[in-house]
This record gives C-alpha cells, sequence and structure tokens, in this order.
C-alpha cells in the first residue's frame, strides 16, 4: 500500500468501516509510515475534539418536553377514538362512504397538524387534504340533504300539516330537496343496495326554475362534480408522493404502486359500468368509492 | 360479519404479541430492546417514555446543530416524537429505530426549514447563545480556551452546506455508519464519503489556528 491510497482509506479506517484485508494493509502502512501516522494521530485527535465539543454542547431535553410530548400523543388518540366513534355511529352509518371517511380521517389529520403552527404539513399535502375534505363534505352535503328532502316532507305530511316550501335547484348543481339517491352503507361497499325513492314533491309557492333537474341528472351532476374533486385531490398527492419517493422504502412503494395499479383498474372499470348504466346510482357509487380507496392509499403515503 | 371476525382474530394477535413483548420490556437499560418498541406499537406508553429517554438527547441535539435554536430545536424534537410514534406501526425493522428517527427528525427540520423560508435559522453569529449564557466573570485559561474551540467548532459547522453537516453530524457524533447514515438521507455511500471527506476538510481548516493555540500553550 502505498501512501496515496492510505490517505484515502484512512478515515473509514478509523471509522471502522473498512473490510478485515483493507483494514490490515493500512494498519501495516501506518506502522511504517511517519507522514500517514502524523496524519492518523490528527484525525484522531480531531475526532477527540468532535467528540467533546458535542459532549459540551448536546442538549438534554427538558422534563417539560416528555410532559407535552405525552399530552400530544393522548390528544391524537383520543382524536382517532373520536374518528372511529363518528364514522361508525348509527347517525353517520347511513352516510358512510370511502370519500366520508376519507374526508373525515384528513379532516382530523389537518386538525392536529394546524395545532402546531410552523409545523403544519407541505402546502401541497395540505391542498390535496383540503380538497378531499371538499369532496367528501360535498357528497356528505348533498346525501344528507338529499336524504333530508327524502324524509322532511314526508315526515311534515305525518304531522297533517302542509310541507314547508323549498326551494329551486340553482345553477351550478346546488342540492335539491327532492328525493334522491341512497348512499351504500358500511364504507360504500356495493353489495348494498341503493335505491331511488319518488315520493310526492311538496308544493312550491315561488316561481318555477327555468327547468327542474331530475333526480338522475342531479345524481350524475354530483357524481361528475365528485370524481373531478377526487382527480384534482389525487394529483396533488401525486406531487407530494413524488418529491417525497427518494426517501421512502423501496420495498413500501412497490408495495404502494402495485395496490395502485389495483385500484386504478377498478376506477376504470366502475367508469366503464357507470358510462354503461348512467341510470344505475350504484355504478356511480363504485366508482366514487374506488377513488376514495385511492386517495386513502395516497394519503397514507404522503404521510409517511 | 366476516370483517368481523378478522378484526377479532387481529386484535387477538396484537394481544399476544403485546403480552410477548411484556416480558421484554424489563432488558432495556443502555439500549433499546426490541421488545419495547413492540410495546410501544401497541400502545404502551412506558415504553414509548423508554424510547424517548434513550434516543431525547440524540436527537434534540442532532436537530439543533441544524436550526441553532433551543427552543426551536425542542419544538422540532418534540414534533419528531410524536410522528415517531404516529407511526411506529410503520417501523418494519424494531433494530433500526434510531436511524428512523434520525430519519423523520431529518424530515422535520427540512419542512420547519421551508416553512419559515428565513435565513435567520442560520444562527445569530454575532451573539451566540453559548455566550450569552455564560458568565461575564474571567475564566480559568483552559476554559477560555475550550470555550472558543467550542465556538469555532460551532462556527465551522454552520459554515458547512446541509449535505455535509448532515453527514458530518451523523458520522462523528452520532456514530452511525453509512448504511444508516445513507438510509436516513437517502444519499449515495459514495456521496457521503465525498461529503464527509470534505466537510472534515473544511472543518479542518477553519478549526486549524485555535488548535495551533493549544499546541502553542
Amino acid at each position: 500500500m502505498n501512501c496515496e491510497r492510505c490517505t484515502n482509506e484512512l478515515e473509514d479506517f478509523l471509522y471502522g468501516e473498512l473490510g478485515e484485508a483493507p483494514a490490515a494493509e493500512v494498519r501495516a502502512h501506518l506502522a511504517d509510515c511517519a507522514v500517514c501516522a502524523a496524519l492518523r494521530d490528527e484525525i484522531e485527535r480531531e475526532n477527540e475534539l468532535f467528540g467533546q465539543f458535542y459532549e459540551q454542547t448536546s442538549i438534554e431535553p427538558a422534563a417539560e418536553m416528555w410532559e407535552a410530548i405525552r399530552a400530544r400523543i393522548s390528544g391524537e388518540a383520543r382524536e382517532q377514538a373520536q374518528i372511529d366513534r363518528a364514522a361508525w355511529s348509527p347517525a353517520f352509518r347511513p352516510l358512510d362512504s370511502g370519500g366520508l371517511r376519507a374526508g373525515l380521517d384528513a379532516l382530523f389529520r389537518m386538525a392536529r397538524a394546524g395545532a402546531f403552527g410552523r409545523l403544519l404539513a407541505p402546502a401541497m399535502l395540505r391542498q390535496a387534504a383540503f380538497a378531499a375534505i371538499l369532496v367528501a363534505l360535498s357528497v356528505a352535503a348533498t346525501t344528507i340533504y338529499l336524504k333530508l328532502g327524502e324524509k322532511g316532507p314526508r315526515e311534515v305530511a305525518n304531522d297533517g300539516r302542509e310541507a314547508a316550501p323549498t326551494q329551486p335547484p340553482r345553477q351550478g348543481g346546488t342540492p335539491s330537496p327532492s328525493p334522491s339517491i341512497d348512499v351504500p352503507r358500511g364504507g360504500g361497499k356495493p353489495n348494498d343496495v341503493a335505491t331511488t325513492q319518488k315520493g310526492p314533491k311538496p308544493p312550491v309557492n315561488q316561481a318555477p326554475p327555468p327547468r327542474q333537474l331530475t333526480d338522475q341528472e342531479l345524481m350524475n351532476r354530483q357524481i361528475a362534480r365528485a370524481e373531478r374533486e377526487y382527480q384534482k385531490a389525487i394529483r396533488l398527492l401525486d406531487q407530494a408522493i413524488a418529491k417525497q419517493r427518494d426517501r421512502l422504502d423501496p420495498a413500501l412503494i412497490k408495495q404502494y404502486e402495485s395496490s395502485l395499479a389495483l385500484i386504478d383498474d377498478s376506477i376504470d372499470a366502475s367508469r366503464r359500468a357507470f358510462r354503461e348504466r348512467p341510470d344505475d346510482p350504484i355504478a356511480g357509487q363504485f366508482l366514487l368509492a374506488a377513488y376514495a380507496k385511492k386517495l386513502d392509499l395516497m394519503q397514507d403515503i404522503a404521510m409517511k | 360479519m366476516n370483517d368481523s371476525i378478522a378484526a377479532v382474530k387481529n386484535e387477538k394477535t396484537k394481544d399476544e404479541a403485546c403480552r410477548k413483548a411484556d416480558g421484554e420490556v424489563r432488558m432495556a437499560f443502555a439500549e433499546i430492546a426490541p421488545g419495547v418498541v413492540s410495546r410501544a406499537k401497541c400502545g404502551d406508553e412506558d415504553a414509548f417514555h423508554l424510547i424517548f429517554n434513550r434516543y431525547g438527547r440524540p436527537v434534540l441535539s442532532f436537530i439543533h446543530n441544524f436550526v441553532h435554536d433551543r427552543e426551536l430545536a425542542e419544538e422540532l424534537a418534540q414534533e419528531t416524537f410524536v410522528r415517531a410514534h404516529r407511526n411506529l406501526g410503520g417501523l418494519r425493522d424494531d433494530l433500526r429505530l434510531s436511524t428512523w428517527l434520525f430519519g423523520i427528525a431529518r424530515n422535520v427540520v427540512r419542512e420547519s426549514a421551508r416553512q419559515s423560508r428565513k435565513d435567520d435559522m442560520k444562527v445569530g453569529l454575532d451573539e451566540p447563545e453559548s455566550l450569552r449564557l455564560e458568565s461575564k466573570g474571567l475564566l480559568p485559561e483552559g476554559a477560555l480556551l475550550d470555550r472558543e474551540l467550542t465556538e469555532a467548532i460551532r462556527k465551522a459547522l454552520v459554515a458547512l452546506d446541509d449535505d455535509k453537516r448532515i453527514v458530518f453530524s451523523l458520522k462523528i457524533f452520532h456514530e452511525k455508519s453509512y448504511e444508516e447514515i445513507s438510509a436516513i438521507t437517502g444519499h449515495s455511500i459514495g456521496k457521503l464519503k465525498t461529503d464527509l471527506h470534505r466537510a472534515r476538510l473544511e472543518m479542518r481548516k477553519r478549526i486549524a489556528p485555535y488548535l495551533s493555540m493549544g499546541a502553542a500553550l
């Protein structure tokens, strides 16, 4: 071994990062070469100084730090319990869909992140989560509104009073109180039967809209809108994931891509089915459930 | 129905794993035994406290090397451990806990830097915290030299670019292997070696005057 090679390998030798054979060569060279041995002494002295520097300047966490961490993780556990309760409570069950659950989850995650000021998730992630929340709330609000519209007049009628006047649907697809779709139960599972009920229309005491949207048109509009929002959220999440891809475990990436491919197949199949049977509400719900699943998966990866 | 059965089975398996880990938690003293991590994954707060006790200082110091503001460093270390707790289930190899924690800490620091968009994170060199906290009284000669050398090393560290500083900090202060540093930073081992060598040369150049003073004394 010559001095140049020894110099190149000296640091690794001192870190214990050289294999047995090269380490033995360096050791032998150092025994014979005063110049390289002096360099070794210099590096060892520096390392000692750096070690002292670390000992002197490293910071011992204050006792309050653990208390703060404990408070935060306990708070998160409570929030998670709230999510679980909310997602499966009887009040939400009829409205439960993949989108709603994804939105609720994102909402709580964002609330959690928002509690810590500058430690918020990257802007792109925030936008994606916000978009997801909008999608979920939009779908949920429509469903609630439609369900109220379905039950309200009937319940009022049962009381023997005249049904309250309702607003006509506005431009841009504002939900109508007229009865419409029922969201599948149990996380948007397609096995559940969605029903379309058409009850008596409540009397309207205002000028009729230019054209009353049918339930079918309304549902299709909502599904198309939700699909657009999902696609927007997915694009944002995709960008966020691409940025941090190099630091993710390759095995995880492989698993993620494989799962994503399956979900994308499911989305394609659902979209085809929806186009072939646009009057079938279940086909639309299939499509949204597949998007919600994709969003869930991407959020999990982006939050890693 | 099937979902419920699967959920019950999962809970049962989780409970068994937690009970098994319970016996191992007592092994954890100087190092963290894998059982501690398993228990923490099961939601055992005491086990997570052990992890914090073991890695709180290195993680906090590592972060402090980048932000040079104790309050911010503590805030970021806190965030690191909260994220670690949140994602502990995703840690596949319990033996790589410290590497994983440093990786989270690095991301937290990067996000914080992006968020703040301020250059003042790179330390108030004019009035370093260490000098502000010290007594204005006369110090023994050796202590003064130590203080100057400490300050010189600190400034030299701050002057390194991020890639060099992270590899220098993890290798020299935290004695991580190249493989571990590569897992934390995502950089190739070749790049790490080059960065570390250059970092050492820069550090040497900057602290050399103080070393000769020490030699002269």
